[in-house]
């Protein structure tokens, strides 16, 4: 283990170089198939690993940056990038950050920001898996009733679709997402958006992607590639903002970006064979176990925290993954009979 | 050679402050008293602070970290240790560059390795 092991001149400090590649590829997956940045996952796993808090968070960060324009490019030839769509979001999710960050500080000058944020940031994270759970399994039993030949109810109206009736202007069509609305519409979702991901500490892109799903009525691969386009802005910043504050590890980053990129261009490839509603269903675990990993944080358990994101990360990976073998493989056997490009089996 | 505590530090500790020979009794006596009780802390507070002003005299936000070079030999690490000890601002932009730099390449790099694998990677339609 010894001939993996660099000293990390920044940190000062001697880490393992495989751990730092599967933490970036675990990341990289999980970020490309979700839309996500995945710090959650990648601040406490180098953390338990040596990593000192601050030089975890600004690593991780400058390492999402990179990581993201790989996922963005992938997912922009696929077509699931709506830039239009992005760009709006990002002018609320900036003056929604700096108002959440006020707002901490207020929380910090009243003495109730520690507790009341690791509190907030468990419903918050119990209230969007059940969110996204509930609609899975409303979709579910609505399947089996069709494969049953049963009668399916019309669908009501969504919240998105309430959502685009209200018409201040300027209304602004997004073409890639087949969305009309006002633009204040995606300029508040993401000053919401903004305002919790800030308060919570986190990039925000677990909040945004459902945020895309259920509020703008995007559909879920463009939720996740756009989502994507929006991280790679935030972790750029992030990325200057720890640097200049000396503490990112950028010979660690690199290391993290080089298995990130391959994990993202997998992860972002096996959107492409797995359903909306199955891409749903697995964030809503994920988000289950994060929340799992919050609350064991709260009640002391540091280690078992940092355990539990880091292990449930890599089986997710996995089961992506092996997602996307089973796509490759149907979809060169469809090739080699002739019959074209399967539909999504999963 | 035992360290010897300053005249003034001795008399402090045993009581025997100099003064007038005989203490004086009463509300003036009640005065010395505090007064003197009061130098003393003032005097602690002082001798205390001394360590620390010299451990650090300025504050948390003037200190400057220092990435340690002198056993690197030359190369990456190197490279990123002398950017990171000449600016911040400079090391926070080289953080930005390089990181977009290798996202770039490596994102059209593994976009060739996956077309490889011999998959179609155009616009594709998704299901929900």
């Amino acid at each position: 283990m010894e001939l993996f092991t660099i000293y990390l001149p920044i940190a000062g400090i001697h880490f393992n170089v495989l751990v730092l590649l599967l933490i970036g590829f675990t990341v990289g997956v999980c970020g490309g198939f979700f839309g996500i940045g995945g710090a959650w996952i990648a601040t406490p796993a180098l953390n338990i690993f040596g990593f000192p808090m601050p030089y975890a968070i600004g690593t991780d960060l400058a390492h999402i940056g990179g990581k993201s324009i790989v996922s963005t490019i992938r997912h922009g030839k696929f077509g699931n990038v709506d830039v239009r769509l992005g760009v709006a979001m990002i002018l609320g999710t900036t003056v929604g950050m700096e108002l959440g960050a006020n707002l901490v500080l207020m929380l910090e000058h009243a003495g109730l920001a520690e507790s009341w944020i690791r509190k907030a940031y468990i419903v918050v994270l119990a209230l969007i898996g059940c969110a996204v759970l509930a609609d899975y399994l409303s979709h579910w039993r609505q399947q089996r009733r069709a494969l049953a030949g049963g009668e399916i109810p019309p669908p009501g109206p969504t919240l998105a679709s309430r959502l685009h009736q209200i018409r201040i202007p300027p209304m602004v069509h997004f073409a890639t997402s087949g969305v009309t609305c006002s633009l204040w519409l995606p300029v508040l979702v993401g000053l919401f958006t903004g305002i919790v991901a800030s308060v919570l500490g986190v990039g925000g892109g677990f909040i945004r992607m459902p945020a895309l799903i259920y509020l703008v009525g995007c559909p879920t691969a463009i939720a996740v590639g756009t989502d994507l386009f929006e991280v790679m802005i935030t972790g750029a910043y992030g990325a200057f903002t720890y640097g200049v504050k000396g503490r990112v590890e950028l010979l660690a980053a690199m290391w993290m970006l080089l298995a990130a990129a391959v994990g993202a261009q997998l992860g972002t490839v096996a959107v492409k064979y797995v359903r909306g509603y199955s891409i749903r269903l697995l964030f809503a675990i994920t988000i289950f176990v994060a929340c799992a990993s919050v609350l064991l944080k709260q009640l002391g358990l540091q280690l078992a925290s940092s355990i539990t994101i880091l292990a449930s990360g890599i089986g997710i990976s996995g089961v992506i993954i092996a997602h996307l073998v089973q796509g490759i493989l149907a979809e060169r056997a469809a090739r080699r009979s002739g019959a074209g490009e399967p539909e999504q089996r999963a | 050679m035992p360290a010897v505590p300053h005249p003034s530090i001795r008399a402090l500790r045993t009581g025997n402050a100099p003064g007038p020979a005989a203490p004086p009794s009463g509300a003036a006596g009640r005065r010395a008293g505090w007064l003197r009780r009061l130098a003393a802390a003032i005097l602690t507070f002082c001798l205390s602070a001394v360590p620390a002003l010299a451990g650090g005299g300025a504050s948390e936000s003037t200190l400057v970290n220092v990435a340690d070079t002198r056993g690197l030999p030359p190369g990456l690490s190197r490279w990123i240790a002398d950017v990171y000890n000449q600016s911040l601002w400079l090391y926070g932009l080289t953080v930005v560059v390089v990181m977009a730099g290798m996202g770039l390449v490596l994102g059209l790099l593994t976009d060739r390795l996956v077309g490889m694998l011999g998959v179609h990677l155009g616009r594709t339609t998704h299901w929900e």
